[in-house]
């Protein structure tokens, strides 16, 4: 195996004392700029560039990369001690996580969110040694007509994250889908909903409608009721390995979530929140109990958080060979190989062989730095959560404001946040579920370009979905999906005393 | 005690001599500017090729005006959220700039379904950076070989053809149409969203022709997964020695996305005279210069003067190009 001698020489290389202390920082700079909420990985990163012009170009790439991942796993942590998304990708972390911390087991979360994303970033990594180039002769089968139905699947899996009633659910998933329609229309270039507000032009940003839903909802729930028992002293918070069982049932969602994340990693156009939102509803769908999901179940956290790291590790299979990156984060680190002197494609695995395996050896190392790094942390973090919440609500509430903020340096972000705050609130008391809506609310924008995108190329006619095999194929995953949920969803209307927690 | 202060006194008439040195150095430096740091928005988010071209140029800035150069990103709707805040809200002091595309800022002013908040009038040109020329990308396994393949297939095939751009109103929209007004051809035109969007689906065959900017291409370019068919500059591209200019095919087709500073209007003169010639040497500046290079950005500097006429040039041909897609 000629890709094994090389990962070898690879990890010689990224072993080197100067390698393994830029992965560290990268690690923990990744992880703070995953806490901050607003700051996302890719602005993160971007904003990090410069200094990497000082650096030597493995070692610096080395750290853009140890950001990337390390801000994945570090939006998890304000997920689950206090329900606000750091990014996308860790919203339905919110939904198992934020419900276990408050039952005591922030632990017990976050330590499983540590082990599934170790393990499905490593196994990512273990695919882009052994079928990277193959695969992504694959993922460029995907056009507009096969991406539009790919996301009708994930659509489709919306009536998985329905609770009590699927009609509330279809409810919160069409207002998302409405929201998703504000701002310019992509294809013609007009504005839609805008009111002339030149911020409202770019549509309704995802980022502080989740924060205001999540995290504001909250603090607003939270201020009705006395304060004192809203976090759970627990048993032994700092004890941050799940129970046995836990981890014998998470296995499961753990290799589930390794999958679906490595195969949606490869398909450059698609994010990691559609990952963990996929793979959540997959979990539920999958699972002997869907109604215990949003009650604080483990499954809800291991799945979501592994394939985010299994997509963020999988995502860089497009860029080495073929140079397309699939996100915004990993277009902004193929900026910094360009700027370093290597393009990103086929010919980055024979002209910069050292290189390329250093970073991908770095990968395993980086993901292992990650679980050092944050298995003992996880008692730390959770520790938070024993200051008094009346005074952990402020400080969640003004963390919430400089983090809308800085997404943009526009004080309307703040503004969206504290609306949809009150939103959430309102929806929570109603029993409407939040997850559909967030959902749908990704999956608009996308959707909508990729159906204009093929018409466009059909010009006009919708048969470009049913003619081209694999867009036939998730079609009829999606038709699936629909009929059986629909099924299952039928006797549970009517039983109405199955009690369960609303997301 | 008294050697002390004697040696404080020469120490002190050194450094009063060596700061009038420098004084009559800079002699075209205004008073009393900059004495705090200079802002550079841009209206695109963090990493972009526009993000990434100004924080390489604020690296060599700030070592010649002394200052910390800031950029800060206010994206949003192709950097009209960041023009309209610039034009409510920067003081003309000569403390905050703004970076502008080229001709995007044309399709917001001239589009009257934009409903643009300001007009050119609003800015003053300081001085261009960088000059990304058009290009049409092909992938390596496409039946065009040269321009007129492409150009006879869509004659053959009007409509049919497709014809990718980053986005409505976008330059490579704008070529597009240029092209087709130019060749009497008409493609099938589709819009996608960005410049890793259309490389995708352009290497995957979804597209037949790609029309986008050469920084963007570069790298395909040279790992052997697609090749230009033409750049739409004056002259040959200096790495592409073997890809051909429109002109040079008899089509009189120029268009690349220039991106440049201005100050809002009525910024004191000495002060846009101070930062073009400081912009100027920053682009002179061997490690920016390298820098951009590797970025695939193409330098293309244009003093006060050649870019305030650049850009009424450009005024022109948006207006009659949004003409042809907005009847």
């Amino acid at each position: 195996m000629e890709a094994f001698q090389h990962l070898m020489t690879g990890f010689a290389a990224a072993l080197s004392p100067l390698n393994l202390l830029f992965a560290t920082i990268g690690c923990v700079l990744g992880t703070l700029i995953g806490v901050l909420p607003g700051l996302g990985p890719a602005a993160g990163t971007a904003l990090l560039i410069p200094i990497t012009f000082k650096l030597e170009p493995t070692s610096a790439i080395i750290m853009l990369a140890a950001i990337y991942y390390g801000a994945m796993y570090g939006g998890t942590i304000t997920s689950v001690l206090i329900n606000v998304p750091g990014e996308a990708a860790s919203v339905v972390t919110c939904l198992d996580g934020y419900e276990m911390a408050k039952q005591g087991r922030a632990g017990a979360a976050l330590g499983i969110a540590a082990i599934g994303s170790f393990f499905g970033g490593t196994v990512a990594t273990f695919g882009l040694v052994l079928v990277a180039l193959p695969l992504t002769r694959f993922a460029l089968k995907f056009g507009s007509p096969e991406y539009f139905s790919l996301l009708l699947v994930g659509l489709s899996l919306v009536m998985g994250l329905a609770g009590k009633s699927l009609a509330k659910a279809l409810v919160m998933g069409a207002l998302g889908l409405i929201f998703s329609f504000v701002g310019v229309d992509p294809v013609e270039g007009a504005p839609r909903f805008t009111f002339d507000i030149a911020p409202l032009m770019d549509g309704i940003r995802f980022v502080p409608v989740v924060m205001g839903f999540f995290g504001i909802g909250e603090i607003l729930i939270n201020a009705e009721r006395s304060l004192a028992g809203v976090i759970a002293e627990g048993g032994k918070v700092s004890s941050f390995l799940p129970r046995r069982d836990e981890v014998r049932i998470s296995i499961l969602s753990i290799l589930r979530g390794t999958g679906l994340g490595f195969f949606l990693g490869l398909i450059p156009g698609t994010n990691s929140a559609v990952a963990s939102f996929m793979s959540y509803s997959i979990e539920r769908k999958f699972s002997r109990h869907p109604d215990a999901f949003g009650t604080g179940i483990i499954e809800g956290v291991a799945a979501p958080e592994t394939a985010n790291n299994a997509y963020a590790n999988a995502a860089l299979i497009p860029l080495f060979t073929l140079g397309l990156p699939g996100s915004p984060t990993i277009a902004i680190l193929m900026g910094a190989l360009i700027m370093n002197g290597l393009t990103p494609g086929p010919l980055l695995f024979s002209q910069h062989a050292g290189f390329v395996w250093a970073v991908i050896a770095s990968l395993y190392i980086g993901n292992l730095i990650l679980l050092i790094l944050n298995l003992p942390l996880v008692g730390w973090w959770a520790k938070l959560l024993k200051i008094p919440y009346n005074i952990l609500m402020v400080f969640i509430l003004v963390f919430c404001i400089i983090g809308a903020y800085s997404l943009n340096n526009s004080m309307f972000d703040v503004g969206m946040m504290l609306v949809c705050g009150l939103l959430g609130y309102l929806f929570k008391k109603l029993d409407f579920p939040l997850a559909p809506a967030v959902l749908t609310l990704i999956l608009g924008p996308l959707m909508e370009q990729s159906l204009r995108e093929s018409l466009s190329v059909s010009q006009g006619s919708f048969a470009i979905f049913f003619t081209r095999p694999i867009s036939l194929f998730f079609l009829i995953v999606a038709a699936l999906i629909m009929v059986t949920s629909a099924w299952q969803a039928w006797p549970s209307t009517i039983r109405e005393e199955s009690k369960e927690a609303q997301v | 005690m008294k050697r002390t202060s004697i040696a404080c006194l020469v120490l002190g008439l050194i450094l009063a001599g060596g700061l009038f040195l420098t004084q009559a150095l800079a002699a075209d430096k205004p008073k009393d500017y900059p004495t705090k740091p200079v802002t550079i928005q841009i209206g695109f988010g963090a990493g972009g090729s526009s993000d990434v071209g100004v924080r390489v140029l604020a690296e060599s800035l700030k070592k010649i005006i002394g200052q910390p150069v800031l950029a800060e990103n206010k994206p949003g709707a192709g950097s009209q959220v960041m023009l309209t805040d610039f034009k409510n809200n920067a003081k003309p002091d000569g403390y905050t700039m703004a970076l502008i595309n080229v001709p995007q800022i044309q399709t917001i002013v001239f589009d009257a379904s934009s409903k643009p908040l300001f007009s050119m009038k609003d800015f003053q040109p300081v001085a261009n950076h960088v000059q990304d020329p058009g290009a049409i990308l092909v992938r390596k396994e496409s039946k065009y070989n040269t321009l007129e393949d492409l150009i006879n297939d869509a004659k053959a095939r009007p409509g049919q053809v497709t014809a990718s751009t980053t986005g409505i109103g976008s330059d490579d929209h704008l070529a597009v149409l240029d092209v087709e007004r130019r060749a009497k051809v008409k493609f099938n035109i589709v819009h996608l969203k960005d410049t890793p969007t259309a490389l995708t689906r352009a290497l995957g065959g979804h597209t037949d022709a790609n029309f986008d900017n050469i920084g963007g291409f570069l790298p395909s370019v040279n790992s052997g997964l697609a090749r230009i068919l033409a750049v739409m500059m004056e002259q040959r591209y200096s790495d592409l020695p073997n890809v051909p200019t429109f002109k040079e095919r008899g089509y009189d087709l120029v268009s690349s996305s220039t991106r440049g500073y201005v100050f809002p209007a009525g910024t004191p003169m000495p002060i846009v005279k101070y930062m073009e010639q400081s912009i100027k040497k920053a682009m002179d500046d061997p490690e920016h210069i390298d820098r951009m290079k590797k970025a695939g950005l193409t330098l293309k500097f244009m003093g006060i003067e050649e870019f305030g006429k650049f850009l009424e040039g450009q005024n022109e041909r948006a207006k009659q190009l949004i003409e042809l897609y907005r009847k």
